[in-house]
């Protein structure tokens, strides 16, 4: 065709209803084409039945501005003719499944098969129908005579591109095989069918890598925190001391005649006074009472062994039916006590002399406290039936000098009780420390941990809005490897057979030839069985050599006419082959 | 979306130049897609051929395709 200026078009021809026209001037011209060839005006729609049908000729399915700009006309199918290299087939793909979903259209391709002019001694045919998004519906294998078939606009899966939400930069809109056109024109329009889709994309994707990046760190950084510093340190063993004052409640013990003292009150008064001397010096007390109650014996001797006492100490004053005897008397169930009981009864000695009261010594006592495990000692302060010892008694002093002459004697005894103490006191600061370095640690643990359990929720919102956002691009991704294995297996296999039997065929000498050789291939078919069969078919159909009309298979018969009204021999001989 | 529609995609066997041949083989592929819609390749009347004549909308080669269009009541891009 040739437009207004005289000048040859590459045009696209529209057939119907006993007319003819043209329906679309190629605007995007290939290499060999702009020399003989002017452009023309762009973008053209046919309407066919409501159908917009958007029109392209081979290289306008390349132009971003070309699609772009039958995208704006709002198109719901569009077909272009192609001719392509066999090598160029996945582009040729490509191309359609771009077209389909920046458009939101169905694309047929029909694809130049078997060899022609312009350097195309072989042409990639592999005609296809395409939904709009961007699904192969139907594809034929390359061989001449194929026809792709299919019904569209049934399918519900037929999804718009999503509405334009901005721009973003043009590099991104575009595939990049695709990006030979003048990109600076590239329509606004085209940014909304490409673009936000994937600007969306890229933002999920980076939000979703950024916090996994940070979350990650953050979850190695909390189960580093996990392991609290606990105490390294091993608390000394006390030493411990039993204090039993005898009597008390109910029994009184003996009373003085003299002052009415009672045996119950000066125990428990010089037993809470040695407890005070005795923790002072870093020793652990346990008592046997500490009020005015009554312990039976089998009681206090049970509060010393299961403490675990070091020393027992039994206090009491002494009775008796003479009235000149006195002084402090120091009794021991176990003869292995007397150390102990020499060392008491040496410094108690020296810490009542002041007072004027005497020192009976240390006797053997095997009836009182025999289950005892560890030195005991009964100590027999005074007696209550001598009027000076029950005078001393009453005094607290004498009774702290008492206590004192006691805890001096139990020191002089256990002398690592001070060295002990130096170690409690070393283990209590220590442990007062690591204790805070320990709540310092949890309390950072816990910060640590409330951080990585907010980093998990912002990622695992991150990965479900990502989820969200690439879920078309998933199904379809899915959708399409089925696809490709329902077309791409069969075609492949035909294509192999139709190889194979190829290769041991004798090849004619010229290739020019060969397009008619597959009118001699495929089964015929009756109308009737044919008819029959499209009842049963499925929506999608590919139409190969093998399945072809009975019709196209005859389709040399034109030129068995053109050569009987030329009255010559086959036209083939014109071609000079 | 309008009612639905069957499109076809051919790729006939060309001779180059041979518009009449073409025009013809067009017509039969027309009445074999039994489609509503027929879309042909790139200068699938001459064949890619970028010295063809150019052709005329009421050349009479064209005639066997138009016939087959009203016939049929397809639609040809060609």
């Amino acid at each position: 065709m040739k437009d207004n200026a005289g000048r040859p078009q590459m045009v696209m021809l529209g057939i119907r209803g006993g007319g003819i026209e043209v329906v679309y001037r190629k605007t995007w011209l290939g290499g060999g084409e702009t020399a003989g060839f002017a452009p023309g005006d762009g973008p053209a729609v046919v309407e066919l039945d409501g159908w917009r049908i958007g029109l392209g000729i081979c290289k306008d399915t390349s132009s971003p501005e070309h699609i772009a700009g039958t995208a704006a006309l709002g198109v719901d199918a569009y077909a272009a003719g192609l001719a392509n290299l066999p090598e160029e087939l996945s582009e040729q793909e490509s191309r359609a499944s771009l077209i389909a979903k920046t458009c939101g259209a169905w694309v047929v391709f029909a694809s130049f098969a078997g060899p022609t002019g312009g350097g195309f001694t072989e042409s990639a045919g592999s005609s296809s129908i395409w939904s709009p998004d961007g699904l192969r519906v139907a594809q034929v294998i390359p061989e001449i005579g194929a026809i792709a078939r299919a019904t569209i606009g049934r399918s519900s899966r037929l999804r718009r591109p999503l509405p334009a939400l901005g721009g973003c930069p043009v590099a991104a809109r575009t595939w990049p095989d695709l990006c030979k056109g003048p990109l600076a024109s590239y329509t606004a329009l085209s940014a909304m069918r490409i673009g936000p889709i994937r600007f969306l994309h890229v933002v999920a994707l980076a939000l979703g890598v950024g916090l996994l990046a940070v979350l990650v760190p953050g979850t190695v950084l909390a189960s580093q925190g996990a392991h609290l510093p606990h105490t390294p340190l091993k608390a000394p063993k006390p030493y411990v001391v039993a204090i039993d004052p005898g009597h008390g409640g109910y029994d009184p013990g003996a009373i003085s005649p003299f002052n009415q003292l009672e045996e119950k009150n000066v125990t428990l008064s010089v037993g809470l006074d040695l407890r005070q001397l005795l923790l002072a010096q870093g020793v652990r007390v346990v008592m046997s009472r500490t009020k005015d109650v009554y312990v039976s014996i089998s009681q206090a001797e049970a509060v010393a062994v299961n403490n675990h006492a070091n020393l027992f100490v039994s206090l009491w004053v002494n009775d008796w039916t003479t009235a000149s005897l006195e002084g402090v008397t120091v009794f021991t169930p176990h003869p292995s006590d007397t150390a102990f009981a020499n060392a008491v009864d040496s410094a108690m000695g020296k810490a009542i002399s002041p007072y004027g009261m005497g020192n009976r010594g240390v006797q053997p006592l095997p009836r009182l406290w025999v289950h005892a495990t560890m030195p005991t000692l009964t100590i027999e302060s005074g007696f209550m039936s001598n009027q000076q010892d029950s005078a001393l008694l009453a005094q607290p002093a004498f009774r702290q000098a008492l206590a004192q002459g006691i805890a001096n004697g139990i020191l002089a005894y256990a002398p690592q009780i001070p060295a002990l103490h130096a170690q409690e006191i070393a283990y209590q600061a220590a442990h007062a420390k690591a204790l805070a370095a320990s709540k310092l640690a949890a309390a950072q643990l816990k910060h640590r941990s409330s951080l990585g359990g907010w980093m998990t929720v912002l990622a695992l919102t991150a990965v479900l809005l990502f989820l969200a956002l690439y879920k078309d691009t998933l199904g379809r991704s899915l959708r399409w490897s089925f696809a490709e294995a329902r077309f791409r297996l069969p075609i492949a296999a035909r294509a192999s057979f139709l190889g194979f039997q190829r290769a041991v065929t004798p090849r004619p000498q010229n290739n020019r030839a060969r397009p008619q050789r597959p009118s001699g291939r495929g089964a015929p078919r009756s109308t009737s069985r044919r008819a029959a069969s499209r009842n049963q078919r499925p929506q999608w159909r590919t139409e190969g050599p093998g399945t072809r009309p009975r019709r196209v298979a005859e389709m040399v018969r034109p030129d068995e006419r053109h050569r009987q009204r030329r009255g010559q021999g086959s036209v083939y001989d014109d071609l000079s082959l | 979306m309008p009612a639905p529609l069957t499109v076809a995609a051919a790729q006939p066997a060309t001779v180059a130049h041979g518009v009449a041949i073409n025009a013809a083989v067009h017509a039969d592929t027309v009445r074999a897609a039994e489609a509503r819609l027929v879309v042909f390749p790139e200068l699938s009347l001459t064949g890619y051929e970028l010295d063809a004549e150019p052709i005329a909308l009421n050349d009479k080669s064209l005639t066997p395709p138009v016939e087959a269009c009203r016939v049929t009541g397809s639609m040809a891009l060609c």
